[in-house]
C-alpha cells in the first residue's frame, strides 16, 4: 500500500543556524525530489521538509534522512495522516512563525511544482493548497497586517478606501518606510515624492498640499514638520501622516489638526499587537477548517481501498453465477429462449440483492474513514484475490 | 368632478411617495454620517483595534453619504412642490408640519452646498445627523397635523 512519509524541521524545532545548514533553491529541489523517487521537497527560510510517496515507508524515511542528515537532531518525521495534516496547516500558513502570512502558500505550490510528485502526493499537494486557500478565505487570518509597514497601508485604506490615485509624499528613507512605501504602491497609492536633508523647503510644502499619505522617517534632531505649517498648507483636507523616525518627525500637534491623523510608531506598534492577538483567535477557527480537511482528504484515501474491493467483490459473485450456470448446461440446454432468459434474470437478481447492502455500507465506511479496515475484512471474507497468490 | 378627484389622488401619492423616498434616502445618508464619525473618531484616538475590526474607509462612507443626498434632495424638491401645489389648489393653509418639512429641506440642500463648497467629512457628518433630526420630527408630527 502507498504510504505518505515526511521529513523535515521547521523553526519550531531548529534555530537558524540550524537551517541555513541546508537549504534548497528551486532546482536543487528538483533534483532530490528526483533522487527521492516520487517526492516533494519544501525549502524556505523557516522550514526544510520532504514528503515522499512510497511503497516501503522505512526505506524512504531513511532516505530522507539521510540527505538531511546535517539537521539529523532536530528532525521530525511524521507518516501518512499525520503528514498530509502538517502539510494542510503548513499551508493554511498556520504552522508559520507570522501566523497566517501568506507567502508559504505560493512556496508550497512552487514545492509541488518541482517536485517528482506521484498520484498520491500530488493529491495531498492539491488538497493542501485548497485547504489554505479556504482558510485565507473564510477567516480573516491573513487580512490583519502583522508588520508596522504593513499596517500603515492598512491604516491609509481605513481612510482613504482604494489607494488608487492616493499621492504618497515620503520624507527620508529609511528601511521600514521603504517596507511601507512598497506596501502602499502594491494596493495601489502613487509615490509622488521623495524628499530628503537636500529638498527646499517650498518644495516640501507643495508637494504636501498635494500628498494624501505623508510617511517620514528621517534622522533629523527636531520636527520636519510642525502643526502650523501643516495647517497653513492643508486648508483643512483630509491628511494621514506616518511617522517612523525616532526622534520623531512630525509635530505630535499635527494630529489635532480637524482631517489630520497622524501615527507615530508606538502606535503602529501597538496597532500591529493587537491584529496579533485577533490572527491568534481567527487561527482556532483555521485550524478546525484544516482539520475538516485533513479529514476529507482521508476519507478520499480510503475510498482509494473501497472502490477496487467493491468491484473486485461484484466481479467474483458475477463469475460464480456464470460458472453455475455453465455447470448446469445440460439442464438448462432443455429450457427455451424465454425460459433461460428468466433464470438469468432470476440469478442476476439474486446476485445484486445479495450484494447491495453490503456495497452501500462499504461505501459508507469510506465516507467514515474506515475505509481501509473494511476493505481488508470483505478481501479476507470473500477470498478476494486469492486466486492470484 | 370624478376626474378632479382622481388627479387630485394621483398628486396625493406623488406627494406623499417622492417625499417618503426622500425621508427614506436622508436616513440611510444619516447612517452612513454616524457610521463616519464613529470611525472617524477610531482614527483620532488611534484606537489598537482599528486593523483587527476594520470598517468602510472614511472616503467610502462619505461619498455614498453625499450620493444618497443628492439623489434625495431633488426628491424632496418635487414632493414638496407637488404637494404645495395641491395645497393652494384645494385652498388649504400653509400648516406647521409644512414649515418643518421646508425647513428640512433647506438644511439637506445646504448639506449638499457646502459639500460643494469644500466642508470636511466630519463637518458635513454633524449637518446630516441635524437634517435627519429634523426628518424624525417631520415623520412624528405628520399624524397630528396633517390630516386633518
Amino acid at each position: 500500500m502507498t504510504q505518505l512519509v515526511l521529513v523535515g524541521t521547521s523553526h519550531h524545532h531548529a534555530p537558524v543556524e540550524l537551517r541555513e545548514r541546508v537549504a534548497f533553491d528551486r532546482d536543487q529541489a528538483h533534483a532530490l525530489a528526483e533522487r527521492l523517487g516520487r517526492a516533494v521537497c519544501l525549502s524556505t527560510c523557516n522550514r526544510t521538509e520532504l514528503y515522499i510517496e512510497t511503497d516501503d515507508a522505512d526505506a524512504a524515511e531513511r532516505a530522507a534522512v539521510e540527505a538531511l542528515s546535517q539537521l539529523e537532531p532536530a528532525l521530525y518525521r511524521l507518516r501518512d495522516h499525520a503528514a498530509a495534516l502538517h502539510l494542510f496547516r503548513v499551508a493554511a500558513g498556520l504552522d508559520s512563525l507570522v501566523p497566517g502570512e501568506g507567502e508559504i502558500l505560493g512556496q508550497v505550490r512552487t514545492a509541488h511544482d518541482a517536485g517528482t510528485a506521484g498520484p498520491l502526493l500530488d493529491r495531498v499537494f492539491r488538497h493542501a493548497l485548497h485547504a489554505g486557500r479556504k482558510v485565507r478565505a473564510q477567516t480573516a487570518i491573513g487580512e490583519s497586517p502583522a508588520s508596522v509597514s504593513s499596517a500603515a497601508a492598512a491604516l491609509a485604506e481605513q481612510v482613504f478606501g482604494s489607494l488608487d490615485g492616493c499621492d504618497v509624499l515620503l520624507i527620508g528613507a529609511g528601511t521600514v518606510s521603504e517596507q511601507a512605501a512598497r506596501n502602499l504602491r502594491t494596493r495601489g497609492a502613487r509615490i509622488a515624492f521623495v524628499a530628503n536633508s537636500k529638498t527646499e523647503r517650498a518644495q516640501l510644502e507643495e508637494e504636501l498640499s498635494r500628498a494624501d499619505v505623508v510617511v517620514s522617517s528621517t534622522s533629523a534632531p527636531g520636527y520636519v514638520l510642525d502643526a502650523e505649517t501643516v495647517d497653513r498648507v492643508r486648508r483643512g483636507r483630509q491628511l494621514l501622516l506616518i511617522d517612523l523616525a525616532v526622534p520623531r518627525d512630525l509635530d505630535p500637534a499635527i494630529h489635532d489638526l480637524d482631517e489630520c491623523y497622524l501615527y507615530d510608531i508606538d502606535d503602529l506598534q501597538a496597532i500591529v499587537a493587537e491584529t496579533l492577538a485577533g490572527r491568534r483567535s481567527e487561527a482556532e477557527r483555521a485550524e478546525s477548517i484544516v482539520a475538516a480537511e485533513a479529514e476529507k482528504f482521508h476519507e478520499w484515501q480510503a475510498s482509494l481501498e473501497i472502490v477496487p474491493a467493491i468491484a473486485s467483490l461484484r466481479a467474483r459473485a458475477e463469475e460464480i453465477r456464470e460458472q453455475e450456470l455453465a455447470k448446469a448446461a445440460g439442464v438448462l440446454g432443455r429450457l427455451d429462449e424465454s425460459q433461460r432468459r428468466a433464470v438469468e434474470s432470476v440469478t442476476s437478481q439474486i446476485v445484486n440483492k445479495l450484494l447491495h447492502l453490503p456495497t452501500v455500507r462499504l461505501k459508507q465506511a469510506a465516507a467514515a474513514a474506515d475505509g481501509v479496515i473494511y476493505a481488508d475484512a470483505v478481501r479476507h471474507l470473500f477470498g478476494l484475490g486469492e486466486d492470484e497468490r | 368632478m370624478g376626474s378632479r378627484s382622481h388627479y387630485s389622488n394621483l398628486f396625493l401619492v406623488l406627494h406623499v411617495g417622492l417625499v417618503l423616498a426622500a425621508f427614506a434616502g436622508f436616513t440611510l445618508a444619516a447612517a452612513l454620517s454616524g457610521l463616519y464619525l464613529w470611525q472617524e473618531r477610531r482614527l483620532k484616538r488611534r484606537e489598537t483595534t482599528i486593523l483587527r475590526r476594520p470598517a468602510p474607509s472614511l472616503a467610502v462612507l462619505d461619498r455614498l453619504a453625499v450620493r444618497t443626498v443628492a439623489v434625495s434632495v431633488p426628491a424632496l424638491t418635487l414632493g414638496i412642490g407637488v404637494g404645495i401645489g395641491r395645497l393652494v389648489s384645494r385652498g388649504d393653509r400653509v400648516d406647521a408640519l409644512v414649515i418643518a418639512t421646508l425647513v428640512t429641506w433647506v438644511v439637506w440642500a445646504a448639506y449638499l452646498g457646502v459639500r460643494a463648497a469644500g466642508w470636511s467629512g466630519r463637518r458635513a457628518a454633524y449637518l446630516a445627523l441635524a437634517g435627519f433630526a429634523l426628518v424624525i420630527v417631520v415623520r412624528l408630527a405628520l399624524p397630528a397635523t396633517h390630516f386633518g
